[in-house]
């Protein structure tokens, strides 16, 4: 096994009857890192966390998890993953303590460390008084919260979040993300299945995007996020609109276009990277008497690279 | 019928003409029917009348096939709609309650009727066959019909006042179990409770409840149906019986149009119930859910699928009743029979009997209750195998029926010849092999099959191990018969136990292979 590989797959195949889901889906997943997984609906999601989950058999490829395999050593697998589903399943016939005491138990935890984890998950969760609840009383928010909590329960080092803030509302989704990034900060490594992008691109150190059962990008979120090629995009903010700056620029090598936003003293200024270092271009600014406010360049947003990567339509 | 109606009609009708179940059953009855034909043709030297004889079997199958399918069929008429949670679109769209309560109703009715009639030109064979008459025909027809009619109304109210559909086909089983035998039980029990003094048949409760239970009596199809079979009759079609299931049907119908608002105007989210099952802040705490296990599966299934302790006192408390009922019964009888052996007989049939029944309807139940609230996934992802999960929740269940054992077990202490003389029998004729094979196969059966039909699983595996068994013995009589050229063979029974031994024994490693299969396929869904 590779050091601080968490997932391993490799070409995965998988096919429900006639019809193909996945294709060759490869990614990697590094230890306590939360990897984004994004795709249009039917792209193979689904599917792929099922796999890892031990859920469904993979057709072909390899998969591997902590360097085991998911169909031959399931057992080891399980013990060390925790899976959230794209629903909200629950027995909730039960309260809250029961069901996170069963799921321990099932776990073969003793009585006593039992307490003391489900007090940590509730409490990790916002929680602490509801355990007496039944689940059927509980929000959809409080379920999913609940949801999460079952998954820790049994302090797995991976977690596998299927669309975990499907359902929720803003301020659920807030929270869920704040749930997330302390999980990180306990050394957790989170697989997350994801339609909410914006979020994601706060959220994850690495992405994988696949379409249509295949992978479309798999790597850090910086690299996919920073323009391709020797093109780029700067947003330059001046104490005030000033023309000379913005003539002075126009004229400098390498930069192809200026445009100024509207209303306000900001430039989207385009440029060779070849051609024109950022410091040359600090220097024209500069000179030609621009007091500069920020420099930063205009990383694309996931949305873009989303949609430069997948494809129109629904898969048949 | 106004266009919406009509709408709604077609769509249920599309509905249930998709369904596997609605072809699984006509092909079912039809099946039998044409055994009971090359039943009776293979012998026709040996059976008097055997027109009356088949259409016997035809009528009996028929009702048993119409209150199998009936029962899934009706009382998930509106609840199917609660489930989905299309109640309320519906309701939105300006249909009235009736015209819902028609247009969900009257297309399951149609496909119940379709299941008898096409069953029906076979039948007219029995007159070629002789014993039987045309009116008879037209008479058990009427008779059927209209109780189909009568389970459509039970079918359609009971889906009114609960909000799921296995719940409603519980609660048309038991009124339909009373309709059935509150006759039976009610007017042999109020006859010997006036000849022991107990009450006066001029008393009130004498003079209130012996025309209702007459009045049961003489509504039932199987009195009306036992009438029609004798040779001879010469009634009307149209009997009390076909005027008084009408009734009923009607009046059923008017009772859920009453209340339709009443039970559906919440839309309550659909939830598993907890039963009896106390939570630890409870008073009665005591009764109620204690820690998990370390066996986790197992504690589940105690309490959430067997009842937990409550289930368990019920079970007693229930074993205790028949205990006092039979001490009391025999008494009064006033014979020479031992009250101890009377009680320790009982307990030896009634408690492995019941407990085995309340264990197969559990293997049928908790699958698809795991699959229906979406919650077999969870249990798939704990690190224990798929033999092992299914294994610690059959351990579950056993031990919420620990009662039955343990009153077993008092049974043989009270009667311990009757028990010796059972067991000589059981082993000197291998039947007690053939009972534990076909109890093992029949367990897998409800668990696969509950896994493959929605709802109707347990029905479904019920009614394979009736015909099963039926059409498995017939063949082999007849097998045996034809090759014993005609005449009696001694060995046929034992024959027969091997051979029934031998073959549920080695269905049971496929289904088990096929129940594991299913289940993981379906967690993976």
């Amino acid at each position: 096994m590779d050091t601080g590989r968490v997932i391993d797959v490799r070409r995965l195949r998988y096919a429900y009857r006639k019809r193909p889901a996945l294709f060759g889906v490869t990614l990697t997943v590094t230890e306590q890192s939360i990897h984004g997984f994004v795709g249009p609906n039917g792209a193979g999601k689904t599917t792929t966390l099922k796999i890892l989950a031990t859920l469904l058999k993979p057709q072909g490829g390899v998969v591997r998890v902590f360097g085991r395999d998911v169909v031959r050593e399931y057992k080891t697998v399980r013990r060390r993953i925790g899976f959230m589903p794209d629903y909200v399943s629950m027995y909730r016939q039960m309260t809250v303590f029961e069901y996170l005491d069963f799921f321990a138990a099932a776990y073969g935890m003793g009585t006593g460390r039992r307490n003391k984890i489900i007090e940590e998950v509730l409490a990790l969760t916002d929680m602490e008084g509801r355990k007496d609840e039944l689940i059927k009383s509980l929000s959809r928010g409080m379920a999913q919260r609940l949801s999460l909590a079952r998954v820790l329960v049994h302090d797995p080092a991976l977690l596998l979040l299927d669309e975990p803030a499907s359902g929720l509302d803003p301020r659920g989704r807030i929270e869920l993300m704040e749930i997330l990034k302390e999980l990180r900060r306990m050394g957790k490594t989170i697989f997350i299945s994801s339609h909410i992008l914006t979020e994601l691109t706060m959220l994850c150190d690495y992405i994988t995007i696949i379409d249509r059962g295949r992978t479309k990008y798999s790597g850090t979120m910086e690299a996919l996020l920073a323009h391709q090629g020797d093109v780029v995009e700067y947003l330059l903010t001046l104490k005030e609109q000033h023309e000379p700056t913005e003539k002075r620029l126009r004229e400098l090598d390498g930069v192809s276009d200026v445009t100024r936003l509207e209303d306000s003293p900001s430039y989207q200024v385009t440029v060779n990277r070849e051609s024109v270092t950022t410091n040359e271009m600090l220097k024209c600014v500069l000179e030609a008497g621009g007091q500069i406010v920020a420099l930063k360049e205009n990383l694309r947003h996931l949305n873009e690279a989303f949609m430069d990567l997948t494809e129109p339509g629904v898969p048949l | 019928m106004s266009m919406p109606v009509m709408a709604l009609f077609n769509r249920s009708l599309n509905l249930d003409s998709r369904k596997f179940t609605t072809y699984l059953a006509r092909i079912g009855l039809v099946a039998v029917l044409l055994f009971f034909i090359m039943a009776i043709h293979g012998s026709p030297y040996r059976v008097s009348a055997p027109g009356l004889r088949f259409f016997t079997g035809v009528v009996g199958t028929s009702l048993f096939f119409i209150s199998l399918v009936g029962i899934s069929l009706f009382s998930s008429v509106i609840t199917e709609e609660k489930e989905e949670r299309t109640l309320g679109l519906l309701k939105m769209t300006g249909l009235s309650p009736v015209s819902i309560l028609l247009g969900k109703s009257v297309s399951r009715i149609f496909g119940a009727v379709l299941l008898l009639l096409a069953a029906f030109p076979f039948t007219l064979l029995a007159v070629t066959l002789g014993g039987v008459s045309l009116n008879q025909i037209v008479a058990a027809y009427c008779t059927v019909l209209s109780y189909a009619l009568f389970l459509g109304g039970l079918g359609l109210f009971c889906s009114i006042c609960l909000e799921r559909s296995q719940n409603a086909a519980g609660l048309a089983f038991l009124m339909l179990l009373l309709f059935f035998f509150l006759d039976r039980a009610g007017l042999p029990l109020l006859q010997l409770s006036a000849r022991a003094a107990w009450i006066s048949t001029t008393g009130l409760f004498y003079t209130l409840t012996s025309p209702v239970l007459e009045w049961v009596h003489a509504a039932s199809p199987i009195t009306r149906i036992i009438d029609i079979l004798q040779t001879g009759f010469s009634g009307s079609p149209i009997g009390f019986q076909v005027v008084s299931n009408l009734g009923l049907a009607g009046g059923f119908f008017a009772l859920s149009w009453l209340t339709f608002e009443r039970f559906t105007r919440e839309v309550k989210t659909p939830a598993p119930s907890r039963g009896l099952v106390f939570t630890r802040t409870s008073i009665l705490r005591s009764f109620g859910v204690g820690r998990a296990w370390p066996n986790a599966l197992m504690w589940k299934e105690f309490y959430f699928g067997a009842g937990g302790r409550i289930g368990v006192l019920a079970r007693c408390l229930l074993l205790a009743g028949l205990i006092t009922l039979t001490a009391v019964v025999v008494a009064k009888q006033g014979g020479n029979e031992d009250v101890s052996q009377a009680i320790g007989s009982m307990l030896m049939i009634m408690a492995p009997a019941t407990g085995y029944f309340e264990l197969v309807a559990h293997a049928g139940n908790s699958f698809s209750k795991e699959l229906k609230w979406r919650t077999l996934s969870e249990i798939m992802v704990l690190p224990t195998s798929t033999r092992g999960m299914v294994f610690q929740k059959l351990k579950g269940c056993l031990a919420g029926m620990t009662p039955y054992l343990f009153f077993f077990a008092i049974g043989v202490a009270l009667a311990p010849e009757a028990f010796l003389e059972a067991m000589e029998v059981l082993f000197r004729s291998g039947a007690i092999f053939l009972i534990i094979a076909e109890a093992v196969f029949f367990l897998y059966l409800a668990a696969w099959l509950s896994l493959v039909f929605k709802r109707v699983g347990l029905l479904v595996a019920f009614g394979m191990m009736y015909l099963g068994n039926g059409l498995g013995v017939a063949l082999f009589s007849l097998v045996v018969f034809a090759l014993s050229g005609g005449r009696y063979y001694e060995g046929g029974e034992t024959t027969l136990v091997i051979f029934g031994t031998v073959l549920a024994t080695s269905l049971v490693y496929p289904l088990h292979r096929a129940l594991m299969g299913r289940i993981e396929r379906k967690a993976g869904e």
